[in-house]
């Protein structure tokens, strides 16, 4: 189908988003809470674009606006600049001291701001809320309204559904919910709340520290097809193992 | 026992008929809405019925829901055996037996007596048809009720009331005589919008789920009502629950729907209470469930209680509630009405909407066409409520002049002072001035405005009170009840209201005033539910008409009105003050001091400017003066 971009035709492909046509067009549309993998939310409003034909007219999150014949789109018209640059000051007034954010508040050309400050670390993307979700783990979410808006876990206490996956800490783009891998252990804080260790599964093979044993259940029981009857094996083994087999010796 | 024929119907309707007129001694109807319980309708309900118990045979005690005039509550109506009706309030309890002894010998006392209603006639109105109110009487001679129709008449309670007005004859009448598209054309035709808010048109919504693919449909009546001041939708569903339901088993027909949902706030519990007890009614009667009315249709329909959420009322926040998840809006498309409740197409109207659906098919669309104006057909319900003379619930035709509402219905100003502003639309409304009173009263004027219909609360404001402080209020509200997920909303109605707090501090200054706006705008568009895309407008419309108000604030520090407290200070005027003592009685600090007949006066480091001498003060001795 074809739709227009700032008085531009272009081919776009059924299902994809008008974010998505923008950036395999390389239309700058600056944006903080889509990530590739996850699925669009729509929250942080930096994304916005002003459909001006072909669709229902007005200002729309472009990460969740739907391609559609004929649509015609302004990326930087001065109402969806102006829009922007209201949200970046608001992402900055919550945390000022973020780099990422700093980042992208100057891209939109707002490189400070006199609004008060919170100095909040998360700005409550819900990257991690969806990719926990995604993972079908849900061991985080939100809580609260409003300002008192939080990424949490149940009461704050350490997670009792978290493997430890740190799929949260790897899409989230300020950095707020931290990790730490020992070797022996992994140690995760979801925010305010209480830290999480886990102790990591002994790999059946070389007997060292492999990956947290929840994770390693959590994922044998969604994949019962791959891994019912498997044990942890750690890569280094599994390298080994495959070598062996490849190389027709029996493995042990 | 289930309705098969007209003539069990008609038998029902019979019954029906009466009880709301009596065929001896006299009936009395009194107002057990909220509004009425509020103020004490319960002990004069209960104290009827114990007079009435010693009168066997010649005095009858029925309740009904809101009569309208919330101002008078409670209130109570007389129906004598020879078809005569009489309003009056308030009615005190005390004062019951004396009434009961003059009404029952066809005295009407002039005390509390509010006025006539036309006398109903020997037999049941063969279609639901629209009984006239008061017709001599200020507050109720421009209305016209029509989704409020059987308020205030019928025992919302019983079944057999609503069947002798007319309930259930629409849906009758569609299921064997219409087709569902020819159902879906006549709400179309008649130009029907959303009552919610929105101002969709209905008809187009129902089409559009009707068409979308998918073979499960699903109904909702959104009953979240939560602006403040508004209680449109609670004294529907506690004053005449079967309009409602009627207007959605029409709309399930004209859909193909199955199931239907009414989700309603659980501070409503008279309203769910009087729902359920209807659904139940309805059932056993064969208006709900399978083989509706013996045509083979199916429909049934169940109450999920909302937890508070002003947030909840957003038709996407709402599927989210029902479903399970936190109410929190997420982006259109897809819209409901395509991809709604548990992925299935979903029609979501208000209360007031499904409550007109009845009206329009009894009466066909051009009738109901030929109520209101060109663009914004058929009546609005409001709650008309501040500071104006006659408080009440209130329905006029779409294009009614906001003058009439406010000065005629309303009765003006209380005495003394002055109206400024009427802000309609609640939290997501703006205020309209006095000076524009004349604009009539439809989506596209109101929007024009800056304001919107909204679901139709309207708060009046006079010469009392202070448009900074209107504005705060109603942003606190806004960014209190923002769900937070998105930026706008969450961020910017918390940082605005951070700067109005200061104006209203004293600590504002010019500047303020244009950030607020270029704030305000942004906000408007980027929020991504209509809550933030509407949390702005009180902000935007007193700026722009109240603007000397805020400069007055910013550039001379005061409140004009008296009410921001860092800019006032309260003293007593020692030539009025009478030394009664009342203030010193109610003050709740001590503030107030003084020798009892001589003038007393206030410490200032004391008083927390409550105001609370000012309201017992019965020789305006207490004065507001600037601070500092």
């Amino acid at each position: 189908m074809e739709l227009y971009l700032d008085g531009k035709i272009y081919e776009a492909g059924e299902g994809q988003t008008v974010l998505e046509l923008a950036r395999a067009c390389g239309v700058p549309v600056p944006s903080l809470c889509y990530h590739e993998g996850l699925k669009p939310y729509g929250a942080c409003r930096l994304c916005l674009v002003e459909v001006i034909g072909g669709g229902r007219p007005g200002i729309h999150s472009s990460c969740t606006l739907p391609v559609s014949p004929g649509l015609e789109i302004l990326t930087a018209s001065q109402k969806v600049l102006n829009a922007r640059k209201i949200t970046a000051e608001l992402l900055l007034a919550r945390s000022p001291d973020n780099p990422a954010i700093r980042r992208i508040a100057a891209q939109c050309g707002v490189p400070h701001t006199d609004l008060p400050s919170h100095h909040e670390s998360c700005i409550l993307c819900g990257r991690c809320v969806r990719a926990c979700a995604q993972l079908e783990v849900h061991a985080i979410g939100f809580a609260r309204r409003g300002m008192d808006r939080r990424v949490t876990v149940p009461f704050s206490k350490a997670s009792r559904a978290c493997i430890a996956c740190r799929a949260c800490c790897n899409v989230c783009p300020t950095g707020a919910i931290e990790s730490v891998i020992f070797p022996d252990r992994i140690q995760i804080k979801h925010l305010e709340s209480e830290p999480l260790e886990l102790e990591k599964a002994l790999c059946t093979r070389c007997g060292k520290p492999y990956v947290p044993d929840r994770a390693w259940r959590h994922v044998q029981q969604k994949q019962p097809a791959f891994l019912k009857a498997a044990q942890p094996v750690c890569p280094s083994c599994r390298r080994s193992e495959q070598i062996s087999r490849l190389m027709g010796r029996s493995h042990g | 026992m289930k309705v098969r024929s007209k003539s069990e119907l008609d038998e029902l309707r019979k019954k029906g008929w009466e009880c709301l007129r009596p065929s001896g001694g006299i009936s009395l109807v009194v107002g057990m809405a909220s509004c009425g319980l509020a103020a004490g309708a319960e002990a004069v309900y209960r104290k009827a019925v114990e007079i009435a118990g010693r009168r066997p045979g010649d005095c009858r005690i029925l309740k009904t829901g809101c009569l309208g005039f919330c101002q008078r509550e409670p209130l109570v109506e007389v129906r004598t055996s020879a078809g005569e009706r009489m309003v009056y309030g308030p009615v005190a309890s005390s004062e019951l037996e004396g009434y009961i002894e003059e009404w029952s010998r066809g005295i009407f006392p002039d005390k509390g007596k509010i006025g006539p209603l036309p006398p109903l006639p020997p037999n049941p109105p063969p279609t639901a048809s629209l009984l006239s109110w008061l017709p001599d009487h200020p507050f109720y001679k421009h209305q016209v009720r029509l989704a409020s129709r059987n308020c205030g008449h019928i025992d919302p309670e019983d079944l057999a009331q609503a069947l002798a007005l007319g309930s259930y004859q629409g849906l009758a009448r569609c299921l064997s005589a219409h087709s569902p598209e020819e159902v879906l054309r006549e709400v179309k035709s008649s130009g029907l919008r959303g009552r919610g808010g929105a101002g969709y048109p209905t008809g187009s919504k129902w089409e559009t789920a009707r068409n979308a693919p998918g073979a499960n449909r699903y109904l909702i009546c959104n009953a979240d009502e939560g602006d403040p001041g508004a209680y449109m939708d609670r004294s529907l569903l506690e004053g005449d629950p079967h309009a409602i339901l009627e207007g959605m088993i029409i709309g399930a027909y004209a859909t193909g729907s199955r199931h239907g949902l009414i989700y309603v706030r659980m501070e409503y519990p008279l309203a769910i209470e009087r729902m359920r007890h209807a659904i139940e009614e309805a059932s056993s009667l064969g208006f709900l469930g399978e083989d509706i009315l013996g045509t083979g249709f199916a429909f049934d329909v169940d109450i999920v209680e909302g937890a508070g959420a002003f947030v909840s009322g957003e038709e996407t926040a709402l599927i989210a509630a029902i479903e399970g998840r936190m109410a929190e809006p997420r982006p259109r498309p897809p819209y409901p009405a395509i991809e709604g409740l548990y992925g299935c197409p979903t029609i979501i109207n208000n209360v007031e909407t499904w409550a007109n659906i009845p009206m329009i098919i009894e009466n066909g669309a051009s009738w109901f066409a030929g109520l209101g104006t060109a663009g914004s057909k058929g009546t609005k319900v409001f709650s008309l409520v501040g500071a104006v003379a006659h408080t009440g619930l209130v329905e006029v035709p779409m294009g009614t002049p906001l003058r009439a509402i406010v000065e005629e219905i309303g009765g003006g100003a209380r005495p003394g002072r002055k109206l400024k502003a009427v802000q309609t639309g609640g939290p997501s409304g703006g205020c309209i001035p006095a000076e524009r009173f004349d604009l009539p009263v439809d989506y596209e004027s109101l929007a024009a405005q800056g304001s919107i219909m909204g679901s139709g609360g309207m708060v009046v404001l006079d010469d009392e009170s202070c448009m900074v402080d209107i504005a705060r209020y109603f942003l606190d509200f806004t960014r209190s009840e923002s769900c937070g997920k998105c930026t706008p909303c969450r961020e910017g109605l918390d940082r605005m209201l951070h700067i109005l707090e200061n104006i209203a501090d004293g600590k504002g200054t010019e500047q303020d005033l244009d950030r607020l706006i270029d704030m305000s705008l942004g906000i408007k568009d980027a929020s991504l539910c209509g809550l933030g895309k509407s949390a702005p407008n009180p902000i935007l419309t007193t700026l722009n008409d109240f603007r000397h108000e805020y400069l007055a604030h910013v550039l001379d520090r005061s409140c004009p009105a008296g009410v921001c407290k860092a800019l006032i200070t309260y003293g007593i005027d020692s030539g009025a003050c009478s030394g009664c003592e009342a203030c010193a009685k109610f003050c709740p600090t001590g503030a107030i001091s003084g020798e009892k007949d001589l003038p007393h006066r206030i410490e200032v480091e004391k008083c927390v400017k409550c105001g609370a001498c000012r309201e017992v003060c019965r020789f305006e001795a207490i004065r507001v003066g600037a601070a500092g």
